[in-house]
């Protein structure tokens, strides 16, 4: 009776596990039939061979774990321990196929990419891309995708009839707001909102991508993949040189406003598409974000002007606002060359872009960094203790913050965006601290650890496959816990570490 | 759930506000740095 307790937890969380595997082995089937489809035999066997052992991995951790009374058991450690240790699972099995492509110089580069893709960052160790399959482009496009949404809820909403706790695993995955009252209907409309402007927005770069002179089957494919990058934040391209491969004004457009509406809270996106309009000026969160990605703008401009790089308005428009809102929204398409940041945007213009990478997009919504939310929350909690001290002792103000409804500003509202922003600036210390520690300068690391922890995906020349495994590992971490806003991975570490003192113990 | 026209509506709003901020942005920076 003891042994089979004690196993209560590591059950749970096996059977939930389990389930979110099987869904990706599933998952592996899309790129499969698209290999299929262009008759990349190689490609099919890859995914082929992936898929069986994410499915036969998927069945061991359900039988392990599957358990009549334990499905209603699940508590909130569980929720976040199922989708942070999800996310490190899922991270091996998605490198195999990535491995077995031949584009990738070791597995560790393939976790890479694939902790890169599920957390919409976009820095890539791939090798050789222009040359790369079909099939393998749709793999690494659908990963940012569903990392975009939220893979853990969204897989057992659509799998497992019954998911009590869901809600625990939906924080878990760095999501706060319910659209409707229960998980599973949050989940779905998720899905809905992504899906119709999948095909919206698929459908409009298939038409530009033409008038641009790609070839018909070449500008869908481009289409669904830059849509599915933009509309992720992720920033992955199926060309080695990125967003400049188009060389198009009217395709930058489109991705601005496809990744600008992507890195909005599905939260608002629900409320406008109920009728709600106002949402959208009136959110703390979009007005935040619309000031903030101003004033950047504003000042990388200022300090570009005065380095004389770009002359004129459309010049300054396209490649500072371009590459800024790129970074705030923590996209990552870039329509400079890499070693411009470096060599031609000066030490200013790496400093805004630093920040706009750390503020970030929006809570809820695909994009990662501090979140447009909590700086506004912080903003109006200066505001706030400003007034209270210039004003009347008596006088009790009550400040309110309007996020979807109206709400008070009360000091624990602002305390737990203070410990996120706190977190933050630590990881984005750290992952400073490790390039330089390899001998980079202050400026590369600091413009790529805030790359890392916003899940940005810009890159100032620093990650290529020739950079320190050790470097490597330390970015994955920064993607994961920036992503995942480090809540559900310190809850995974401490079951860890608890179950190793309990072995420790005995 | 969804009602189809409000969808439409809602699509429409997003993306003429990201555009309306654009231009701003643009003009902006066009004055800024002339």
């Amino acid at each position: 009776m003891r042994t089979k307790k004690k196993y209560v937890d590591l059950k749970i969380i096996s059977y939930y596990i389990g389930y979110v595997v099987l869904s990706i082995s599933l998952l592996m089937l899309i790129p499969m039939f698209t290999a299929m489809f262009f008759k990349e035999w190689d490609v099919v066997l890859n995914f082929i061979i992936s898929s069986c052992i994410s499915f036969n991995i998927a069945l061991i951790l359900i039988m392990f774990g599957r358990d009549k009374e334990n499905e209603h058991k699940v508590e909130w450690k569980h929720g976040l321990i199922i989708a942070a240790a999800s996310w490190v699972i899922l991270m091996i099995l998605c490198a195999i196929p990535y491995r077995l492509s031949g584009n990738y110089l070791s597995f560790t580069d393939a976790c890479f990419d694939v902790m890169s893709g599920f957390t919409t960052t976009g820095l890539a160790m791939v090798q050789d891309l222009d040359h790369a399959s079909v099939g393998f482009n749709m793999w690494r496009h659908i990963l940012t995708f569903v990392g975009g949404q939220g893979m853990v809820v969204l897989a057992l909403s659509f799998i497992v009839k019954n998911t009590v706790g869901s809600y625990s695993m939906y924080v878990g995955e760095g999501k706060d707001v319910g659209l409707v009252p229960n998980v599973k209907g949050t989940a779905k409309i998720i899905w809905i909102i992504s899906m119709i402007y999948l095909a919206a927005g698929t459908l409009v770069f298939w038409i530009d991508g033409m008038i641009i002179g790609l070839k018909p089957v070449s500008s869908f494919l481009h289409g669904l993949f830059i849509y599915m990058s933009s509309w992720s934040t992720g920033g992955f391209s199926p060309m080695s040189q990125g967003i400049i491969y188009y060389h198009s004004i009217s395709y930058e457009i489109i991705t601005i406003i496809f990744f600008t509406i992507g890195s909005f809270n599905f939260g608002l996106h629900y409320a406008i598409w109920q009728g709600n309009k106002k949402e959208i000026f009136e959110n703390i969160e979009t007005k935040s974000f619309f000031i903030t990605v101003f004033l950047t703008t504003f000042f990388a401009a200022i300090g570009l002007k005065k380095l004389g790089i770009y002359t004129g308005g459309i010049a300054v428009f396209r490649r500072v606002f371009y590459n800024v809102i790129s970074a705030h929204t923590t996209t990552g398409f870039a329509n400079v060359y890499v070693k411009q940041f470096a060599k031609d945007w000066g030490g200013f213009g790496v400093f805004i872009m630093v920040i706009a990478m750390m503020i970030g997009g929006s809570a809820c919504s695909t994009a990662g960094g501090i979140k447009g939310l909590r700086v506004g929350i912080v903003a109006k909690g200066i505001v706030a203790e400003i007034k209270r001290l210039l004003g009347s002792e008596r006088r009790v103000s009550i400040s309110k913050f309007h996020y979807m409804k109206d709400e008070i500003l009360t000091d624990n509202v602002v305390k737990s965006s203070l410990i996120i922003i706190v977190c933050y600036i630590i990881l984005f210390t750290l992952e400073t601290g490790i390039g330089l520690y390899y001998n980079y300068s202050f400026a590369n690391s600091a413009f790529e650890a805030a790359s890392v922890t916003g899940n940005v995906g810009l890159t100032i020349g620093v990650t290529t496959p020739s950079m320190p495994v050790v470097m490597k590992i330390m970015y994955i971490i920064g993607m994961y816990l920036g992503r995942l806003e480090f809540i559900s991975a310190f809850a995974l570490m401490g079951f860890i570490l608890g179950g190793v003192k309990r072995l420790w113990k005995r | 759930m969804l009602n189809k026209k409000k969808v439409v509506d809602g699509i429409a709003i997003e993306v003429v506000s990201v555009a309306v901020f654009m231009l701003l942005v643009f003009i902006t920076v066009s004055i800024v740095t002339r």
